[in-house]
């Protein structure tokens, strides 16, 4: 009977022992090669990409020509009304940097793009150039039907198997020219297949094998506590150096020796293809007299030609939550509202609006409002889940001090304000193309607006599941169910937290932080998914700077500028 | 010797299982941590809940009973990362001889969390000008209040106010303020047919108003 006792006694010290998990964690860079193309990668906005080459006239002849509408204006065109079914992300731009190389890499959406975790298939427009002069131009494809995308970052060695191109037939008019080489160029007998059965654009290099130089530079992941990797919406530091990054490939031909040329092609709206030697100057084209432009990539030929090329994919998808804040800020109907509610803050009830929004003339424009009336009787608070769920959701004040006699009213989400966001973030007769990460709360304090979100991966294929213990179901909608566990004990940790930060000699710059901070640890510790951003309420203006408030590895308040 | 294995395999479990918590009182808490930090157990050092707790509290209006009872329990909160004490409660209504609302029983259920009783401590409130005979700081209690059986949306986020004074004759009264403020802008009368199904009840049990309760032992 001891052994028995000492067995369970073992086995008891041994699970005691095993409640700690001690995992080493693999060096990202263990794989990194320091041959190829040394150079760094950064993402910018299309104002930021014509700002950083002010002298570079055959990028800003691109640019101006491929880019900006006749009026001078960057095309804003949104996610919804593509041009001729093509979207062009202008915000968030992959460029690469080097001495032999220059890639400037946009994310491109065809037609009806189904939204994913995981894309199936991803088109990127790359403008590259060897000598910051002579700019081509490929329509990458990569297909990640056989290699999953995530399966692709982890192992970027992968690329021959997922990436191939569609032969472009025009270097002018992108948007048009990608539209008709998508239509047709996938179902002709180009050279380069493309179709998604053998969409391998390095099947002809695979010959080439031995002459090809390939260097392959790892993912590196979103530098926040959880690591998100390349893809995700989740991580908060997208576009900046804490962000994520693609893998990165260079292939290097330049002793694979010249090609003998294809044949032109003579496709609509082009004048032929290159016949030879294309990587100068325009000589097969339909656009003569635009320095620096070279033909489009329609054969494999041609990389070769060129002699290197890089592929450093950008997935990179419309992020709601930045396009609904933008659309906010661009609103001088809304400013004058902020400013007006900010004025009201010493008044003892909360005032507020529902706003909607729509895509106007290719831009993601704030359409209409709905004020939110004040029941009598009630000490001066508004319901927001009275607004009507096409509009993207509520904006209302929190006074300094509420009702009457009038208690101190904690500048900051309650329970009930984030569980409100539910009702807007919902698709709906008079809202249906409503995206999840569109939908917010917002609540005007004496610091500035402070703006609840879902985030970005959010859709309407997740939201029930993720946020299960928060919401039910009801007639197809997801709605907040304020009955569940997690939210009232949200509710009393926050209401006490709020009111002991409110009541103490802290400073109001100390206060401030406090409440963020407070808000950020308990959604954390109940698994309650919401983006907040924080616009300063600039002496009333409210003309600043978007910023993201998140909590860093150490738990401290962090702010990031939101573009 | 079966007993004694039992015995070690109970004392064992619970002592792989057992949660040590540093204990910190509800309320006045060190400003380094927030409720509901974990490792803490917050609990009532200073006896606040407890003139609370004892004998029922009773109001008498016309034809109109209502009786109070609270209780003190511990729950282990957010899946064992925290402890705290709370001040739960049931009540009884009784119009007209008739007993319409009956939830004293309830506190005497074991349940999970305080959330889970129909009555219960929010936060404690910073004293106004109308907090009555208010002598201590941060005298009242807000307390979380909703009634069984009632489906209504906007009568889920209710609370009322409540402190104990003492009156001419040295009896403690236990003040219970429960005003439309309750309903935080909620309108019973109205519902989304989208996204919630039409109320069975738009009326509360519990009329608004100021009660002062008499306890009996």
């Amino acid at each position: 009977m001891k052994k028995v006792l000492s067995l369970l006694m073992s086995c008891s010290l041994l699970f005691m022992g095993c409640r700690h998990d001690d995992v080493l964690e693999n060096d990202p860079n263990q794989s990194h090669k320091e041959t190829g193309l040394k150079g760094k990668s950064f993402v910018l906005t299309q104002t930021e990409l014509e700002a950083k080459y002010p002298g570079n006239k055959s990028l800003n002849n691109i640019l101006q020509k491929e880019f900006k509408t006749e009026g001078g204006l960057i095309k804003t065109n949104s996610e919804d009304e593509a041009q001729n079914g093509v979207y062009i992300d202008l915000d968030n731009i992959r460029v690469f940097e080097s001495d032999q190389m220059h890639a400037i890499t946009y994310y491109v959406e065809i037609g009806e793009q189904q939204e994913t975790d995981e894309p199936q298939e991803v088109y990127n427009l790359m403008y590259f150039s060897k000598d910051y002069e002579n700019y081509h131009v490929i329509l990458f494809k990569y297909d990640f039907s056989q290699i999953p995308f995530q399966q692709f970052v982890a192992n970027p060695e992968s690329i021959i198997n997922v990436l191939g191109f569609v032969p472009l037939n025009d270097i002018e008019n992108i948007y048009e020219n990608i539209s008709y080489s998508i239509s047709h160029g996938l179902n002709s007998t180009s050279a380069v297949q493309t179709t998604s059965t053998s969409p391998v654009l390095f099947t002809e290099f695979i010959n080439l094998a031995d002459c090809i130089g390939e260097v392959t530079y790892p993912a590196q992941p979103c530098k926040d506590v959880n690591h998100h990797p390349y893809g995700d919406t989740r991580c908060p530091h997208r576009g900046t150096d804490m962000g994520a990054t693609p893998p990165r490939t260079y292939l290097d031909f330049s002793k694979c020796g010249k090609s003998g040329g294809t044949p032109g092609g003579g496709t609509p709206g082009s004048g032929g293809g290159p016949g030879g030697s294309p990587s100068v100057g325009n000589p097969g084209g339909g656009i003569g007299g635009n320095p620096g432009w070279s033909n489009p990539i329609k054969f494999p030929v041609d990389i070769i030609d060129i002699g290197i090329i890089v592929g450093e994919i950008n997935i990179y998808k419309i992020n709601n939550n930045h396009k609904t804040l933008k659309a906010i800020r661009n609103s001088t109907v809304i400013r004058a509202d902020l400013i007006d509610f900010y004025s009201k803050l010493d008044q003892t009830i909360e005032h507020g609006k529902a706003y909607g929004f729509k895509t106007v003339n290719k831009s993601y424009l704030y359409d209409s409002n709905w004020p939110l009336a004040n029941p009598v009787l009630q000490d001066g608070k508004i319901s927001l889940v009275t607004a009507n769920a096409k509009y993207n959701g509520v904006i209302h004040t929190h006074p300094t001090k509420v009702g009457n006699p009038s208690v101190k009213l904690a500048p900051l989400f309650s329970m009930a304000d984030l569980a409100a966001i539910f009702k807007f973030a919902n698709e709906t007769a008079a809202s249906p193309n409503r995206k999840p990460a569109e939908a917010f709360i917002g609540a005007v304090n004496k610091y500035g607006l402070y703006m609840a979100m879902l985030p970005n991966n959010v859709d309407k294929t997740n939201m029930a599941t993720r946020y299960a213990d928060f919401t039910k179901t009801l007639n197809g909608k997801v709605v907040a169910d304020t009955e569940k566990q997690k939210w009232t004990d949200i509710e009393k940790e926050l209401s006490r937290e709020y009111s002991t930060i409110e009541n103490s000699s802290a400073t109001e710059a100390q206060k401030k932080k406090a409440h963020e901070k407070v808000l950020l640890q308990v959604m954390k510790e109940y698994g309650l998914e919401m983006n907040i951003y924080f616009l300063n309420q600039n002496s009333g203006t409210f003309n600043g700077t978007w910023q993201q408030v998140t909590l860093n590895n150490s738990g401290q308040v962090e702010y990031i500028n939101i573009n | 010797m079966k007993n004694i294995i039992i015995l070690t395999v109970v004392l064992l479990s619970s002592l792989i299982n057992a949660q040590t918590y540093t204990t910190v009182d509800n309320f006045n808490y060190p400003n380094n941590i927030r409720f509901g930090e974990p490792g803490y157990y917050f609990k009532d050092t200073q006896g606040f809940f407890n003139s609370y707790k004892s004998g029922t509290w009773v109001y008498t209006n016309g034809n109109t009973t209502i009786q109070l009872r609270f209780d003190v329990k511990a729950f282990i909160k957010n899946n064992n990362k925290y402890k705290a004490d709370a001040l739960i409660g049931g009540i009884r209504i009784v119009k007209n001889g008739i007993e319409v609302l009956n939830s004293l029983n309830d506190i005497q259920q074991v349940k999970s969390s305080e959330t889970n009783y129909f009555i219960y401590d929010l936060i404690r409130l910073e004293n106004t000008p109308d907090c009555y005979n208010c002598t201590l700081p941060n005298q009242r209690l807000q307390m979380k209040y909703k009634e069984p059986n009632n489906d209504n949306d906007a009568f889920n986020t209710m609370f009322f106010d409540m402190h104990i004074y003492y009156n001419a004759q040295n009896q403690p009264i236990l003040r219970v303020v429960f005003t439309q403020a309750a309903l935080q802008g909620n309108d019973p009368n109205y519902y989304d047919p989208m996204f919630s199904n039409a109320p069975t009840k738009t009326t509360l049990l519990l009329p608004f108003g100021t009660y002062d309760f008499v306890k009996v032992p």
